[in-house]
């Protein structure tokens, strides 16, 4: 394996605002590689130095040998964006975005019109290609969104929350296109705030909190760090409540957050059993996933 | 030869000519008729309405007079109106030139294309108006032939004004102090509906200083064949300003597009 995206040191600033800090990664080729964080965490920033929308003010960014900042025409000529603002030409159609799109590569008329064909294919939009951007709903606009990603067969592919705002139906599709896009051999960046999507999707993935790395690995791998493989929540627990349950619980991981208690174990049933005859409001039970360990790293405060 | 000027220009600014040329021609009904038909009232209006109140000018009749700065006044409200609103609103609200900088295109070449379409309008729009008034027997000479020419650069140099301006307005409101405070009074007092003699000597002197006096001198001279003893220096006056607006106008945009 070769990394073909590396960052070194990598740090962005805005005046004194430092969106990312200092971050070291390689995404290896092929792969589908993700970064995980809170709005305004930093993800969006890294994808877009990438892309060379925004300057490196230091460290070194690489896209297969080339710097971003000496080489962006190289750089952006293999890459396919998806941004997270739509930002498809709406005096255009489906369609003629495509080829439009495709003379910014200086790709052949006879090679555009033969590549957006397929790519409608792919995505399921011919029966729309005449109809105007505006009439599309969200799911196809995304779609087109990708579809023109792809329009210069990238082979890197970035996408900045490619899921946000869509039903579970378009969400679903967009992650089977992704996949299929994968077994191609392109490599695929994306970034999300949508834990679920990138315990499905992502090979490996980084989290990010105030510009910095928290946790990288595989999705599987990060959830296993956590003390225990399920989760018991109590919710709509009130203070006094809590105090007569601490002693119930006092030999297990827990955490007391707003009205929940989240307790972590690899056998719930003997707590759960312990804590029948309380008449709690309302007990779940479930897996442990990427979402709790992301919450115990940056606390459960909100972030604005 | 531009390259070493302008490092981050390529030949890709034509590839954003050509989508606002597909654009163009799918709204040809609104992006050329009403800018078509403004010019006309005047010239009908004020040519033969006013004019006929009004005694010759320099030896020409009033209409003869006005037909030229008609003409002349395109060449910078449509790279005007389309470089300021249309590239405000594919900068900012549509985010196209966003989607075109994500391709190998650089915010140098979109911007290119903008002044370049802007200068097509300019073209395409003079043309039109100059047809109407060759109908109406007021173009005199064969030199009115080289006036693609003075469209392009015109309207090259307006609309890079016009791009420069919206690189450092907060809101699109902003605009209207470009239409206001300089469009306006350069299609009253350039040189436009009355000589600028009329005015007093200060005011002559911030007359010359308005792109669009060098554009009517020009204009003038081509369609009457009466050539204008200073055209030369309005020619060069034309392309220098054109040159700076368009080198700040891409200074600015990188700045403000390109954190």
């Amino acid at each position: 394996m070769t990394a073909i995206i590396t960052g070194k040191n990598l740090t962005k600033r805005y005046g004194d605002i430092t969106a990312v800090d200092s971050v070291n990664f390689a995404i290896e080729q092929g792969e589908l590689f993700g970064f995980l964080g809170p709005n305004g965490a930093g993800k969006t920033t890294i994808m877009k130095m990438i892309y060379c929308f925004v300057s490196v003010t230091s460290g070194q960014l690489r896209v297969k040998g080339m710097d971003v900042m000496n080489k962006p025409r190289g750089v952006k000529k293999i890459l396919g964006v998806v941004p997270q603002e739509d930002n498809l030409d709406p005096d255009l159609t489906t369609y003629e975005n495509l080829i439009t799109y495709s003379r910014y590569y200086g790709i052949s008329k006879k090679d555009a019109v033969a590549r957006a064909r397929e790519l409608l294919e792919f995505f399921s939009l011919n029966v729309k290609n005449q109809s105007a951007v505006m009439e599309l709903s969200g799911g196809m606009k995304r779609r087109l969104t990708l579809a023109r990603g792809l329009i210069n067969d990238p082979e890197i592919l970035i996408l900045d929350e490619p899921t946000t705002g869509l039903d579970p139906q378009a969400r679903h599709l967009v992650w089977q296109k992704l996949r299929e896009l994968k077994r191609k051999g392109i490599t695929i960046l994306l970034t999300t705030h949508y834990m679920d999507e990138a315990t499905y999707l992502c090979d490996r993935l980084v989290m990010i909190d105030n510009g910095k790395f928290i946790a990288e690995g595989p999705p599987m791998e990060l959830i296993r760090k956590l003390p225990g493989r399920m989760v018991i929540e109590l919710q709509e627990i009130e203070g006094q409540v809590y105090e007569s349950l601490k002693p119930l619980i006092e030999n297990e991981v827990y955490e007391y957050f707003g009205d929940t208690i989240y307790i972590f174990t690899n056998d719930p049933k003997p707590i759960l059993d312990s804590l029948a005859e309380m008449n709690l409001p309302r007990v779940i039970e479930r897996y442990a996933n990427l979402e709790d360990l992301f919450l115990k790293l940056t606390g459960r405060s909100l972030r604005e | 030869m531009l390259n070493l000027i302008f490092p981050n220009l390529s030949r890709g600014a034509f590839s954003v000519l050509l989508r606002h040329r597909d654009v163009f021609i799918k709204m040809w009904k609104t992006t050329l008729i009403p800018p078509f038909l403004d010019p006309l009232f005047y010239l009908v209006g004020m040519g033969y309405g006013l004019g006929a109140l009004v005694s010759d000018i320099d030896g020409y009749s009033y209409v003869q007079y006005i037909a030229p700065a008609l003409v002349s006044s395109v060449i910078m409200t449509a790279p005007f109106f389309e470089g300021a609103i249309g590239g405000y609103v594919r900068m900012h609200y549509q985010k196209t030139w966003d989607a075109m900088i994500a391709t190998p295109l650089s915010i140098e070449d979109v911007i290119t294309g903008e002044i370049l379409y802007g200068a097509c309008r300019a073209l395409l729009q003079a043309v039109s108006i100059m047809i109407v008034i060759f109908l109406f027997g007021l173009v005199k000479s064969p030199l009115a032939l080289l006036m693609p020419f003075v469209c392009l650069i015109g309207g090259f140099m307006f609309g890079s004004i016009a791009i420069a301006y919206i690189s450092w307005i907060p809101a699109i409101n902003y605009i209207d102090f470009l239409f206001t405070l300089i469009m306006t009074p350069m299609f009253i007092f350039a040189g436009t509906f009355f000589p600028v003699s009329q005015l007093p000597p200060w005011a002559q002197k911030v007359a010359f200083f308005m792109p669009l006096y060098h554009v009517v001198l020009i204009t003038r001279s081509l369609i009457t064949g009466v050539i204008h003893p200073d055209i030369w220096k309005s020619v060069i006056w034309v392309i220098i300003v054109g040159s700076i607006a368009f080198a700040v106008a891409l200074r600015l945009l990188r700045r403000r597009v390109v954190q």
